[in-house]
């Protein structure tokens, strides 16, 4: 309880609570803006925290992350176009309030949904991560080793399901990350005589590049863009929307529990992310509906309190394995890893006992961005409209800029430009012919980790491999590694043929 | 079909690269992990391994195809598939000539000139026109994220 308190106080410090503001409003926005998602957003404001502390800086990631995943349901409910994946969902019964006169009614709904959401994913945040945390420091380097391995067979089988392309893209990302020093031996390796090479390739210019500028390639691909619809602003009535809010509460409580917990279980899962959790959570809605009579896909209440419940209880969940494991399970997690490696705080089972303050302070950072967004949701709606009709040609130039800045603000070196242009190249072709890039970025993050314990593994038991089988937790973890790929694989073989020729072409 | 085919094939190549330099690398003892060309040797087992199978995959998926089908698919793949392919390598040509005249100019002109330059060249061919509002904008933008990033945040600007 202490630990709680303090965690609040440190994000009550003026420079984290402002931060958090900061981010909550930039997530919104940036999120809102038809193209950009959480993680674009995320990436972009990664190198503003290169200068600050990891308390002020998870403020800020915190907040856009709060602010991203409601954000994408502004485009979504306004003008048809969903700001991230999971708000294609919303968008099933978001619209169509839109096109009966309701916008304002829907995006309360859905800034509603966020809020009890995200509560109740941090709620189940500050539960169970100090439960994992005392389990977690059991593991040894073959549990540490097989986790990593789960962590990414699952990412690999559930981005896009396509299990084998997820592996390759796990394997190149390997194959990067071995580049630089042997993590036991020291000596360089694939450094082609470069001594700049011997620090290896910084993954946060990669990743700057890999999520931010394949929006740029498709936008100079497709100059003419796409035509928004007419967009009429919700009526701006801040006491109405109170008193609507508070009125829609007592239909939507249970749904949006509900979707939370099914949010928060699905992002503790590597690889899940927001847009699964927002499906399972709305197809339950509609097989258990609260409020009767109405249908869905037509403006149901349900429809959009579901999966925005769902998104962002899914912050909470994907914390979990991120903080205490040092598996990040999703991009924005990932992007947060990387913030705290910056600044000298490693993520993993030590995380709770060696820096509570920086884990408490991001839970309390958290509790303050979802208390924000819920004042933002009564008062603020108008002023986010706005950004939802930025032109694609002065907003993506500009994201380019930022690319350019962020990537050489790390190690103040070209050399990560020109990592951060060819990863974001290559993104770009593997998007265009069906590769997923989260297995390569987070096989990039977690390679090292891999490797180093493997061969520790190895060096422990006297080279006899077996080390990952007598130890229980690693053999479970292996054992559920196998029984992924194997379902992937059956389920792949009893798709239909006419699936299989689309998803080749 | 080409892209499904081309990318394990190159895979395969890009892994006997791989191959081709950690092979060079010593072998150690257990003591020291048995050697930084240990665990390289493992992954490029793993990525030929995977990129055979998806080779297969791909082959038995279109046998199982039917003829028309094939010739269907065919068919697109003949004139819109290079079209397509020529738009994607057109598009990423700009954005990589635009990354390069800025890295090249920066250290000459200095941040801030180069960096309008840039942005006009890319805000102009995603269509923001006449050129003086392209040249208004990047002017704006590059001053604007100066003063944020720079002066306010601190952080390093290249030039």
């Amino acid at each position: 309880m202490e630990a709680i308190v303090d965690g609040l106080l440190t994000a009550l410090e003026p420079q984290v609570f402002s931060l958090t503001l900061l981010g909550v409003v930039l997530g919104l926005v940036m999120s809102a803006m038809p193209g950009l998602t959480t993680t674009v957003a995320v990436v972009l404001l990664l190198p503003f925290t290169f200068y600050l502390d990891a308390g002020p800086s998870m403020g800020l990631l915190m907040g856009v992350f709060v602010g991203g995943m409601t954000g994408g349901a502004m485009s979504a409910i306004l003008v048809n176009i969903p700001g991230n994946p999971a708000s294609v969902v919303t968008n099933i019964d978001g619209y169509p309030m839109t096109e009966r006169g309701a916008a304002s009614e829907a995006l309360t709904l859905a800034f509603l949904g966020s809020f009890m959401g995200g509560a109740v994913g941090l709620i189940l945040l500050v539960l169970i991560a100090p439960q994992l945390a005392s389990i977690a420091l059991a593991f040894g380097a073959p549990e540490q080793f097989a986790l990593v391995v789960l962590g990414l067979t699952l990412v690999a089988g559930f981005s896009e399901g396509k299990l084998l392309r997820g592996f390759i893209a796990a394997g190149v990302g390997l194959m990067i990350a071995t580049v630089g020093m042997d993590p036991i031996a020291g000596m360089p390796r694939f450094t082609f005589g470069e001594v700049s090479m011997q620090q290896g390739i910084s993954f946060i210019p990669i990743m700057i590049g890999m999520f931010a500028l394949p929006l740029a390639i498709e936008a100079l691909r497709s100059p003419k863009g796409q035509n928004l619809p007419p967009l009429d602003a919700p009526s701006y009535h801040p006491i109405k929307n109170l008193i609507a809010a508070v009125k829609m509460l007592p239909k939507t409580a249970i749904c949006g529990v509900r979707s939370a917990v099914i949010g928060t279980g699905i992002g503790a899962v590597p690889g899940t992310g927001s847009a699964i959790a927002a499906v399972v959570a709305y197809e339950c809605a509609k097989r258990f509906p609260c409020i009767r009579n109405v249908s869905f896909g037509k403006g149901n209440p349900e429809g959009i309190v579901a999966p925005e419940a769902a998104n962002s209880a899914m912050m909470g969940g994907a914390l979990i394995p991120m903080l205490i494991l040092g598996i990040p399970g999703d991009p924005v997690t990932a992007v947060m890893l990387g913030a705290l490696t910056i600044v000298g705080v490693n993520p993993g089972p030590l995380m709770l006992s060696q820096h509570p303050d920086v884990v408490y302070g991001l839970f309390g950072s958290f509790a303050i961005a979802l208390g924000f967004l819920l004042i933002l949701a009564i008062v603020g709606i108008p002023l986010f409209v706005k950004a939802v009709r930025i032109p694609v040609r002065i907003l993506m130039p500009t994201i380019v800029l930022l690319c350019l800045i962020g990537s050489f603000a790390l190690r103040n070196t070209m050399l990560d430009v020109f990592a951060m242009t060819a990863a974001g190249v290559l993104a770009y072709f593997m998007k265009r012919w069906g590769y997923p890039i989260l297995p390569m970025l987070l096989a990039l993050i977690l390679g090292p980790l891999l490797e180093t314990q493997f061969r520790m593994s190895l060096i422990i038991s006297f080279g006899d491999p077996m080390v990952f089988i007598t130890s229980p937790i690693s053999a479970v973890l292996l054992l559920l590694a196998l029984v992924f790929v194997a379902v992937m694989v059956w389920a792949e073989i009893r798709r239909p043929k006419a699936t299989l020729m689309v998803a080749d072409s | 079909m080409f892209p499904s085919i081309a990318v394990p094939l190159a895979v395969i190549g890009l892994a006997g690269f791989y191959w081709s330099k950690w092979d060079a690398l010593p072998a150690m003892p257990l003591a020291a992990g048995f050697g930084p060309g240990f665990f390289p040797a493992i992954i490029t087992g793993f990525l030929v391994f995977v990129s055979i199978l998806e080779l297969i995959r791909v082959f038995s998926s279109h046998r199982k195809s039917t003829i028309e089908d094939q010739a269907n698919h065919a068919a697109e793949e003949t004139f819109s598939g290079w079209r397509v392919a020529g738009k994607d390598l057109l598009a990423t040509g700009v954005l990589v000539a635009g990354v390069i005249g800025y890295a090249f100019l920066t250290p000459v002109l200095g941040f801030i000139p180069a960096a309008i330059l840039m942005l006009v060249w890319l805000s102009l061919l995603m269509g923001l026109k006449p050129l003086w509002r392209s040249v208004l904008f990047s002017i704006v933008a590059a001053f604007g994220l100066y003063l944020v990033f720079h002066e306010f945040f601190g952080v390093s600007f290249p030039g």
